[in-house]
């Protein structure tokens, strides 16, 4: 398995700049808002644009200046930059290789091979682009948004396959997306990256459960994430915050701390009148008005004004109905406590 | 008001004048001048323009081309005046740019009287014609092709690079043929621009004559009837240009919606 490393790579355009350290294995879904120069990286990487300091370095070997013709390295384009005079098979051929068998098998494009580029639709083109990516057993494959011209029906589908395809090559495998689904979907890991710098790196459930800071959480959509102070910090952290207190994991924290902690909208439960309340949500319990409401097909959105707070719940359709939250205003909210997560100060 | 009927005839009016010139080139088609064209003069004056014409359009090709593509992908700021030098020549009056051109080529200049000295006089000469139509015509070569290259996606050259292929081949094989339509009209251009110089030719190589240059002289010793062979003849071969041109579009269209 090849390893992918920046070392302090820095380029500036005008007021923009990018600044990245980080290593990447396997497939990495590169994930941030537009304009959060995900694509400058790539062409960083490729050397399609020079860096203005920092190494890049590929399983231990400096490709910094290396010209993009002597890279090894597999680019798939937004729009995928098929060469438009030529046939699916002279794209294919064109770096040199005429096997073309394999990677057309394996993503099912012979029937395609003779057509000139302009009469593909969408996903085929997709398709062959990722062929001719593939084909010259390239070191690292950087994709730049593939699914942005796929109807948006197929996607998924398509995300799914191009995961499994994708893991087969043992290279690194950075995909760049701005959707936090298409990540999940097709990454074994995440990089998130805002304004020019990447601010954490990991297993995918990590990044999306425990995010690294505030601006990472509000990007995953943690979307409740609130300021505390640490009182105590045994067994479980206990933060006091507007509401009362609520208590986390404790990950070496001490007194007095100033913290920020992020919940998901998935574990904020509703707690139901009269049950004795479990272990999970013992002291995390909060009384609120439902104030918004959004049916997000077979689940519900729920917005929870606090007593200054806003929570926000995603509640199951049969948990909706049976709670009769489409009628009813006063709620008690929990927080499950091993599911709050506290960000490193 | 105006009507549809006055817009039909205000246009009738221009229609009818710019039909005036074929009119009275077909008008001078008399036994003497079909007779005229058998001359040696005249037959040697369109060897002269046809090949100093081609080879200005090879050196276009050639020089220029290159040219057109450094340009279009250049992001110096200093573009914008650097191509408007080298347009001028499209607006100066010829003539001024062969004042320009003769005021470095002359004899009586460095540059020229070191020519002489090698053997490759740049003034009454047939280089010295290729030069003055260079100056004028190449940069309709330019202009278009650069043109051209701007269409072509900078991620296709960047797409062949990653490919292994070097900055020359993806010039070639795909910035080159993705601009083709654009650099061969350009070329047709300079060539037919070529054929019709005469100002900066005027100035700088008076000798060999080329046509134009030919007609004019006629005109002066012998008057309407001694030019109407020449221009006769640089009217058909304009002709011939513009409907090439016109059927090679066509072509270049076609060949874009069967794509």
């Amino acid at each position: 398995m090849e390893l992918l490393e920046l070392e302090g790579v820095v380029k500036k355009f005008g007021n923009f700049k990018l600044e990245v350290t980080a290593k990447f294995e396997g497939v990495t879904a590169l994930l941030g808002p537009s304009g959060s120069g995900k694509t400058t990286l790539l062409n960083i990487i490729s050397g399609l644009i020079q860096q203005d300091e920092g190494r890049i370095i590929l399983d231990g070997e400096d490709i910094s200046v290396l010209p993009p013709e002597k890279r090894k390295i597999g680019y798939v384009f937004q729009d995928f930059a098929l060469f438009p005079h030529m046939t699916v098979r002279k794209n294919l051929t064109y770096g040199g290789n005429s096997k073309v068998d394999e990677v057309v098998e394996m993503l099912g494009i012979s029937h395609l091979l003779e057509k000139p580029v302009e009469q593909l639709s969408g996903g085929e083109k997709q398709r062959v682009a990722l062929a001719r990516a593939l084909i010259n057993r390239p070191r690292i494959l950087l994709l730049d948004e593939p699914m942005s011209s796929v109807d948006e029906f197929m996607r998924k589908r398509l995300i799914v396959e191009m995961g499994s395809i994708l893991r087969e090559f043992k290279i690194p495998v950075i995909y760049v997306t701005h959707n936090r689904k298409e990540a999940l979907l097709i990454a074994d890991r995440i990089a998130v990256m805002i304004n020019g710098r990447i601010f954490q790196t990991g297993k995918s459930e990590e990044v999306y459960e425990k995010p690294a800071n505030r601006l990472v959480a509000e990007f995953m959509g943690a979307e409740n994430v609130f300021n505390g102070i640490v009182r105590k910090a045994d067994k479980w952290a206990e933060i006091e915050w507007s509401e009362g207190v609520v208590y986390a994991p404790n990950s070496g924290f001490k007194p007095g701390d100033q913290v920020e902690f992020c919940i998901r909208p998935e574990y904020v439960m509703i707690v139901r009148d009269g049950k004795p309340l479990g272990e999970a949500l013992q002291g995390n319990v909060y009384h609120g008005r439902i104030i918004g409401r959004v049916n997000t097909g077979g689940m519900h959105e729920i917005v929870v004004k606090l007593r200054s707070e806003y929570v926000t719940a995603l509640i199951p359709d049969h948990a909706y109905h049976k709670l009769k939250l489409g009628t009813r205003n006063e709620v008690k909210v929990g927080f499950r406590k091993n599911k709050v997560h506290v960000i490193p100060p | 008001m105006i009507s549809a009927k006055l817009v039909k005839y205000l246009s009738l009016i221009l229609l009818a004048y710019l039909l005036l010139p074929a009119v009275a080139a077909l008008m001078n088609v008399t036994p003497a001048t079909v007779a005229a064209i058998y001359e040696k003069d005249l037959i040697d004056s369109f060897v002269v323009s046809i090949s100093s014409a081609a080879l200005t359009t090879v050196i276009s090709a050639i020089l220029g081309v290159p040219l057109a593509y450094f340009l279009a992908r250049s992001e110096s700021r200093w573009n914008g005046l650097f191509e408007a030098i080298i347009i001028s020549p499209i607006v100066l009056p010829p003539l001024v740019t062969g004042l320009l051109l003769l005021s470095i080529f002359s004899p009586a200049n460095l540059v020229g009287s070191y020519a002489d000295k090698m053997g490759i006089p740049l003034t009454r000469s047939f280089f010295a014609v290729v030069l003055a139509q260079l100056a004028v015509a190449s940069p309709f070569t330019i202009i278009s092709a650069k043109a051209a290259f701007e269409e072509v996606d900078t991620k296709l050259e960047f797409a062949s690079r990653l490919m292994g292929k070097s900055g020359l081949e993806t010039f070639i094989r795909i910035s080159l043929p993705l601009a083709k339509h654009g650099i061969i009209a350009g070329l047709m251009m300079t060539f037919v621009r070529s054929i019709g110089e005469f100002g900066a030719t005027f100035m700088l190589a008076y000798f060999p004559k080329t046509l134009p240059i030919y007609l004019y002289t006629s005109y002066l010793g012998g008057g309407i009837e001694r030019a109407a062979p020449i221009a006769l003849m640089l009217w058909l071969l304009s002709l011939l240009f513009v409907v090439a041109i016109r059927l090679m579009g066509d072509g270049v269209v076609g060949a874009g919606r069967r794509g």
